[in-house]
């Protein structure tokens, strides 16, 4: 579901799936020392929920 | 009375007792001291000068010796003692005599004594004198002489 | 994890030798001792090559081979390289290898060249059949991460750093790692970036306002970090100045000491002077008596004689019984009887003597006789007298003597003390010279303090200044979709980036609650002091002792440094399992299972400390491999381990040179006396 209004404020459940999302894609990358490219996909997560 | 001195051996501890370590104030009474222990020890130079170089001759006013009671005792008994004549007791040239002797005597000893170390001797006179306690029971002193001293003065006074 | 058997083929001085790891519950200990450079470190980089392909900085990655392997081959052959790991995890068992292949070159080559990268296999069987995944490295890395394995492989001599002052991030960071709280630090790191991106977005669609909002706030963002900057270098330059003026403090206080001291010895030298002149006082005293009386105990036996004779004599006649009137006179103006008893002038005695004046003949002798006898009394008195004074006086001095002698040993105390008193360098510094230093340096630090305060202040003041440009930011109703797309995307990174926060500070809380629990027990175990340890909420680790009434910090020696950061290590790992055990699923860590394998953790230690390090090993996880030097190997360590380890080797090492052979290690299974194989 994307969110799509004008609304400034973002609904609790938008943000928790992103919450779940970004700390799941953390959790893939987590064995590397350095997790590249997790900012672009946290942006695209939240970019895929607030659209 | 006129002046009478008594000549004697002056040795160097004659100094030591009076001037440097002021165990006596004068030298007659050093001299009387000596004495004294000539005749507890049983030493005696006649002619009362030692031989040797100890110290020089001396002279000692018997006058000094008189003007303390027990001195003047002492001299008196010394004197009887070694002529065995009562008459002594009041011989003033005996007196002389025997305190010069004896104290020769005395002083031979009394080197031998206190006199070897350097240093202080008061100590060593202390325990000299001290050592020579031992040989009177205290007690019978006592009552010895208090014994003599009441029978003298009783009898002298008449009463007997 | 549990770790069955390690394998190595052609691995440096290892050409083809095993271990079996101990695994019962009760003798949970493998030991392996060596001599240095028989091949702990090897041992060690044998695990961590397998798992990460990883070996420590002194050992060369492309000199693995086997210099024997090597020897034997001729030039073309190859030679491989590996290490397999047998182990079991989460009901499955599992072997790892990793092999690599040298060809040796020439006749002189002994290393070799490496053919191909290294390469692993895994292979697990969970029951129902073996399976080979694809992506072995994955696989070992999500059972124990390259990020844990410096907390569970690790160089016991560098342990001691934990508990170390100034490492509360390294206790952080393990505490995170093990727990998965790295996830949340991580997460909220990366939202803070990714909203800063999109605030860029917003500023680029913005209307002017909205941009010169944004780009006010940046700038005081950065002012900000200016500020705090400065107010860190600040903190440091106070933390300085406080050293500083605690360093004259203490030679403040010894000089106080110092000048106290000898204020006390002098007072104690006045008094000594004083009984040393009592001591001359009562000598002369002593010299008194003996000039005034000394003669009179030696004279006694002469007195006392003649006394005797004269007394034989009157009885014989020979002195006259009377008295003369001569003498009576003088008796009379000496007030005085013979007896030496004083006379009352018109007293009854008196008048007695003065009658028997006339009634006696004149003789000096009797004279002399009386006066003898009139005297005794006085000898007999003064001798009593003069040996009751000097042994008063004797004892007196020896008395004051002794004053002296204790005084004496008071002073000598006092010099001793004093030239142990570190002494302040003789740079001729005063005490008001060191005091005015010290109320420089108070200034100095209140100015710091003050510069401090304002520093926050300023901080403060700008953060405000945010929140206000933030709100108008927000009030901001754009006209542009974009803009508006991009703000709601900013916000919502922030938003979950503040609830992702929340969360951590809370975990991390109550993670270290645990830890600290954990390594309270362990520490407990130590019987020799009333030592407690404690995981603070700024992460330092601390370690306290009862004193009296208080806890009181100890300055860590090393072995208590050293056991407080095992006991640590083993607190996580101890967590660990628990969550493990407890089946926890959540979407952070679940927990594990993790052996430790340490290399001399006994190092730094002193006898006691390594007997105590030896007796809490067992505790710190359900598995530990301990490997120690030959030298460490003894006595109490070497009694403690054996009674707990499940299996002992011996690392052989053959140096070869006997035989012309190259250097190999052999690894020897002992006996212990623990629960059998």
């Amino acid at each position: 579901m994307t969110d799509s209004g004008d609304e400034i404020s973002i609904p609790d459940e938008t943000l928790q799936r992103i919450r779940e999302r970004v700390l799941r894609a953390e959790k893939e990358k987590l064995n590397l020392d350095n997790p590249r490219g997790i900012n672009n996909d946290i942006q695209q997560i939240i970019e895929e929920e607030i659209d | 009375m006129p002046k009478i001195n008594i000549k004697y051996q002056q040795g160097e501890l004659y100094q030591k007792l009076v001037d440097e370590y002021e165990v006596f104030d004068h030298y007659y009474e050093v001299l009387v001291f000596l004495a004294v222990v000539g005749y507890r020890e049983d030493r005696v130079r006649r002619g009362g000068l030692t031989d040797g170089d100890d110290g020089k001759t001396s002279e000692a006013g018997l006058q000094n010796v008189y003007s303390r009671d027990l001195f003047h005792t002492v001299a008196a008994c010394l004197a009887f003692q070694d002529t065995g004549d009562p008459e002594a007791l009041v011989d003033r040239e005996e007196h002389k005599r025997v305190i010069a002797e004896y104290a020769a005597g005395g002083l031979e000893f009394a080197r031998e004594q206190f006199g070897q170390n350097a240093g202080d001797p008061t100590d060593a006179v202390v325990t000299y004198i001290k050592s020579r306690r031992e040989d009177e029971p205290d007690g019978d002193i006592e009552g010895e002489l208090k014994r003599i001293v009441e029978s003298f003065d009783d009898e002298m006074m008449g009463y007997e | 994890m549990q770790l069955r058997r390690l394998s190595l083929e052609n691995f440096r001085q290892f050409r083809n030798e095993e271990i079996e790891f101990a695994t019962d519950d009760h003798a949970n200990v493998t030991v392996v001792h060596g001599s240095n450079g028989s091949g702990k470190t090897t041992l060690l980089n044998a695990f961590t090559w397998l798992l990460y392909e990883k070996v420590d900085f002194d050992t060369r990655p492309d000199r693995l081979a086997s210099e024997g392997a090597m020897a034997e081959a001729s030039p073309g052959d190859e030679v491989t390289v590996s290490v397999t790991l047998e182990f079991d995890h989460d009901g499955a068992s599992y072997r790892a290898t990793r092999s690599a292949v040298y060809e040796k070159r020439s006749a002189t080559d002994f290393d070799g060249q490496l053919v191909d990268d290294p390469s692993v296999v895994v292979e697990y069987d969970d029951g129902s059949g073996v399976t080979r995944p694809n992506n072995p490295e994955n696989v070992l890395s999500q059972i124990i991460p390259e990020r844990l394995s410096e907390l569970f492989f690790f160089d016991g001599e560098d342990i001691d750093e934990l508990a170390g002052i100034d490492n509360q991030d390294q206790i952080q960071e393990a505490i995170q790692n093990i727990m998965g709280l790295t996830i949340l630090e991580r997460a909220t790191r990366h939202l803070d970036a990714v909203a800063g991106r999109f605030e860029s977005q917003v500023q680029e669609s913005a209307s002017e306002e909205l941009r010169e909002l944004i780009a006010e706030k940046r700038s005081v963002e950065e002012e900000i970090e200016d500020f705090e900057r400065k107010k860190q270098d600040n903190e440091r330059a106070i933390e300085k100045v406080e050293e500083e003026i605690s360093d004259i403090e203490s030679k403040l206080a010894t000089f106080e000491d110092s000048a106290r001291l000898q204020e006390q010895r002098t007072a104690y030298q006045e008094d000594r002077q004083a009984l040393e002149e009592e001591v001359e006082s009562i000598n002369d005293e002593i010299r008194n008596e003996i000039a005034e009386n000394g003669f009179v105990p030696l004279a006694m036996p002469l007195i006392r004689e003649t006394a005797a004779d004269i007394d034989q004599l009157r009885e014989e006649g020979v002195i006259p019984s009377e008295l003369s009137d001569e003498f009576l006179n003088s008796l009379l103006e000496a007030g005085q009887c013979i007896c030496g008893r004083d006379l009352e002038a018109h007293s009854d005695p008196y008048q007695h003597v003065a009658s028997l004046r006339g009634q006696v003949a004149s003789d000096g002798v009797e004279q002399g006789a009386l006066r003898i006898v009139g005297h005794l009394q006085q000898f007999a008195d003064r001798r009593t007298g003069f040996f009751d004074e000097v042994d008063d006086l004797i004892e007196r001095r020896q008395e004051t003597h002794e004053q002296i002698t204790r005084l004496e040993e008071k002073i000598d105390d006092i010099s001793t003390e004093l030239q142990e008193l570190d002494t302040p360098s003789p740079d001729g510094v005063s005490i008001s010279e060191r005091e005015a230093q010290r109320e420089d340096k108070e200034e100095q630090k209140e100015e710091l303090v003050a510069k401090r305060g304002k520093f926050e202040e300023q901080i403060e003041t700008k953060q405000a200044e945010i929140d206000r440009l933030e709100t108008e930011i927000a009030a901001q109703r754009e006209e542009r979709a974009e803009t508006r797309l991009a703000q709601r995307r900013q916000r919502a990174a922030e938003h979950v980036g503040a609830q992702l926060t929340d969360s951590f500070e809370q975990l991390k809380d109550k993670v270290r609650e645990w830890s600290n629990k954990e390594v309270n027990e362990t520490f407990g175990e130590i019987a020799k002091k009333e030592l407690e340890a404690e995981i603070t909420e700024d992460f330092e680790l601390k370690i306290r002792q009862q004193v009296g009434d208080a806890q009181v910090e100890v300055d860590k020696s090393t072995g208590e440094r050293q056991i407080a950061s095992l006991a640590f290590v083993g607190s996580l790992v101890n967590i660990a399992r628990r969550r493990y055990e407890a089946g926890s699923d959540s979407e952070y860590f679940r927990g594990g299972i993790y052996p430790l394998v340490m290399d001399s953790p006994f190092g730094a230690l002193d006898k006691e400390h390594r007997r105590e390090v030896s007796r809490v090993l067992p505790t710190l996880a359900s598995q530990v491999v301990v490997f120690a030097t030959d030298s460490q190997w003894e006595g109490p360590v070497a009694d403690e381990m054996t009674a707990i380890a499940g299996k002992q080797y011996w690392l052989d090492f053959d140096d070869g040179e006997g035989s012309g052979d190259s250097p190999r290690t052999h690894i020897r299974v002992e006996q212990t006396s623990a629960a059998g194989d």
